[in-house]
C-alpha cells in the first residue's frame, strides 16, 4: 500500500497538474461555484483519488465485493468521502445484532425496555 | 431530604431537556409505501430498498444489500446511503434533525429514512428505518421496521431513539421535487453531486425546478448552463448562463462561464468584454477569469460569430 502511494502520487501529480487538455471543460462546474460561495474547503483531487482509493480497499476487506465497491466509492460526494475514509470500522453501523449482556446491565435494560425507554429485546 | 434533593434533581434534569415537538395536523399514512422484510442484519438495506422503491426506482433487497451493506461490520453506515440513492438518479436530501421537518415530507406524500438508536448511548443498538405516517391523535409514528410492516412506536419513544441517532433523516426526491423545509443551498449541492455523477437529465429538471422555487438564486441557472454545455449544445447554455446572471451579476462563476461559451460560439470580442472589467476589481475570481481571458484571446474570431448577440 505505502509503496503503493508511493508509486501513484508522482504520477497522479503529473496527469493533476497537466495544463487542461483541450476537451476539458473550462467551464466551472456546478459544485464547484456553490461551495466556492460558501467558502467550504473542499478536498484537493489528489487528496480525492487516494481517499476513494483507501475507501474502496476497506470495503474490499470488510468482505464487499470488489466491484460493488468500485461503484460504491464512484458515488460518494466528497463530504461523504472525508466522512468515511479511514472510520469504516468504527463509524455506527446499523443492524439488528442480538446485544448480549449480563447481570446489573441485563436488569437495567429490562427494566429501560419495560418503561418504554428502549427496544433493545423486540425483535425487530 | 435526600429524596427531595433527588427529585428536585430529576426534576430539573426534566426541564432542562428538550420540549418534544407536538404532533399537529391530521393523521398521514402513506400505505402504499413497499414493505421489504428483514430479519438479521439487513435493516439499512431493506430500508434503503423501501424508499427508493418507492420513488420510482427499479431495486431489491440483494440490490441494496450490494449498495451499502458491510458483512464484516453486518450493518450499514450512514454516509452510504446518499451516495446508494444518487446511483438510481434519485437526490438525496439530508432533512433538517427536527420533526417538523419530516412531518412536511410525510405530508408532501414522502416517506423517510431514519437512523435510530434503539438501545442507550453505552449500550447502542442502531437501526434504520422507513417512517410512513404518524397521527396527532393517537399520539404515534408508523415505521416500516425489521419485521413490522407497521410499527407502532409512541411518539415520545420514537423522537427519543431518532435523537440518539441524532436525528439523521433522509428524504428521497424524484426529479423536481423540492421539500417544504428545503433551503437552496443544501438542495443544489445535493442536485450538483447528481450531476457530478452524470445523471444530467433528472439534475437538469431539478434545477429548473430550483429556478421557480428560489428565483434570487443563480446556481440553479448555472447548473442549467453546465449541463447544456457538457451536452455540446452550447446557445442553450449560454442562454442559461446570462439568466444566471442576470440574477446576480456577481456571480463570477456565470459571467466566466458565459464568456467561454460566447468565444466558442465565435465572438471572442465580445466574451473578453465580459471579463475585463471583473479580471481587476474581482480578486477571489480574478485568476480564474484572467485564465479564461487568457485562452479567449487566443481564439479565432469566427465570421459572423458576434451578429447573434446584436441584441444582449
Amino acid at each position: 500500500m505505502n509503496f503503493l502511494r508511493t508509486l501513484l502520487l508522482p504520477l497522479l501529480s503529473i496527469v493533476l497538474l497537466m495544463p487542461a487538455a483541450s476537451i476539458q471543460a473550462r467551464v466551472v462546474g456546478t459544485d464547484t461555484a456553490i461551495l466556492d460561495g460558501q467558502r467550504v474547503e473542499r478536498i484537493d483531487r489528489i487528496h480525492a483519488v487516494l481517499a476513494r482509493d483507501d475507501v474502496q480497499r476497506a470495503m474490499v476487506a470488510l468482505g464487499v465485493d470488489a466491484t460493488d465497491a468500485a461503484q460504491r466509492v464512484a458515488a460518494l460526494s466528497d463530504a461523504e468521502l472525508v466522512a468515511l475514509e479511514g472510520k469504516l470500522n468504527e463509524l455506527p453501523a446499523g443492524s439488528t445484532g442480538v446485544i448480549a449482556v449480563v447481570g446489573i446491565v441485563a436488569i437495567v435494560l429490562i427494566i429501560l425496555e419495560l418503561v418504554g425507554v428502549t427496544n433493545i429485546f423486540t425483535n425487530f | 431530604m435526600w429524596r427531595l434533593a433527588i427529585l428536585t434533581f430529576l426534576l430539573a434534569g426534566c426541564q432542562a431537556a428538550e420540549v418534544d415537538p407536538r404532533l399537529e395536523g391530521d393523521t398521514v399514512e402513506l400505505s402504499s409505501v413497499p414493505f421489504i422484510a428483514q430479519d438479521t442484519d439487513q435493516c439499512g438495506p431493506a430500508a434503503l430498498a423501501t424508499v427508493l422503491s418507492f420513488a420510482g426506482a427499479s431495486t431489491d433487497l440483494a440490490e441494496a444489500r450490494g449498495a451499502v451493506y458491510l458483512p464484516d461490520r453486518k450493518g450499514s453506515v450512514q454516509p452510504e446511503f446518499p451516495a446508494a440513492i444518487r446511483r438510481h438518479g434519485l437526490i438525496p436530501y439530508a432533512l433538517a434533525p427536527e420533526f417538523g421537518a419530516l412531518r412536511q415530507e410525510l405530508e408532501s406524500g414522502r416517506p423517510v429514512l431514519v437512523f435510530q438508536n434503539l438501545g442507550v448511548r453505552m449500550l447502542p443498538r442502531w437501526h434504520y428505518a422507513v417512517v410512513v405516517g404518524y397521527s396527532p391523535s393517537l399520539d404515534h409514528v408508523i415505521l416500516r421496521s425489521g419485521m413490522h410492516r407497521r410499527h407502532i412506536v409512541s411518539r415520545r419513544a420514537f423522537l427519543a431513539s431518532w435523537k440518539r441517532g441524532d436525528r439523521w433523516a433522509y428524504s428521497v426526491l424524484r426529479p423536481g421535487e423540492i421539500p417544504a423545509s428545503a433551503t437552496a443551498l443544501d438542495y443544489l449541492l445535493a442536485v450538483a453531486e447528481l450531476e457530478r455523477l452524470g445523471h444530467r437529465a433528472p439534475a437538469l429538471e431539478s434545477y429548473r425546478a430550483a429556478t421557480l422555487r428560489w428565483p434570487e438564486v443563480s446556481a440553479s441557472w448555472l447548473g442549467i448552463g453546465n449541463i447544456h454545455y457538457h451536452r455540446g449544445e452550447i446557445g442553450q447554455a449560454r442562454l442559461a448562463y446570462r439568466r444566471a446572471l442576470d440574477v446576480d451579476p456577481d456571480d463570477s462563476a456565470a459571467r466566466n462561464n458565459l464568456a467561454q461559451t460566447v468565444a466558442e460560439l465565435g465572438c471572442p470580442d465580445r466574451a473578453l468584454a465580459l471579463l475585463e472589467a471583473f479580471v481587476e476589481t474581482d480578486r477571489a475570481a480574478g485568476t480564474l477569469l484572467g485564465e479564461t481571458r487568457a485562452e479567449i484571446r487566443a481564439m479565432p474570431e469566427r465570421v459572423g460569430g458576434c451578429e447573434a448577440f446584436a441584441l444582449n
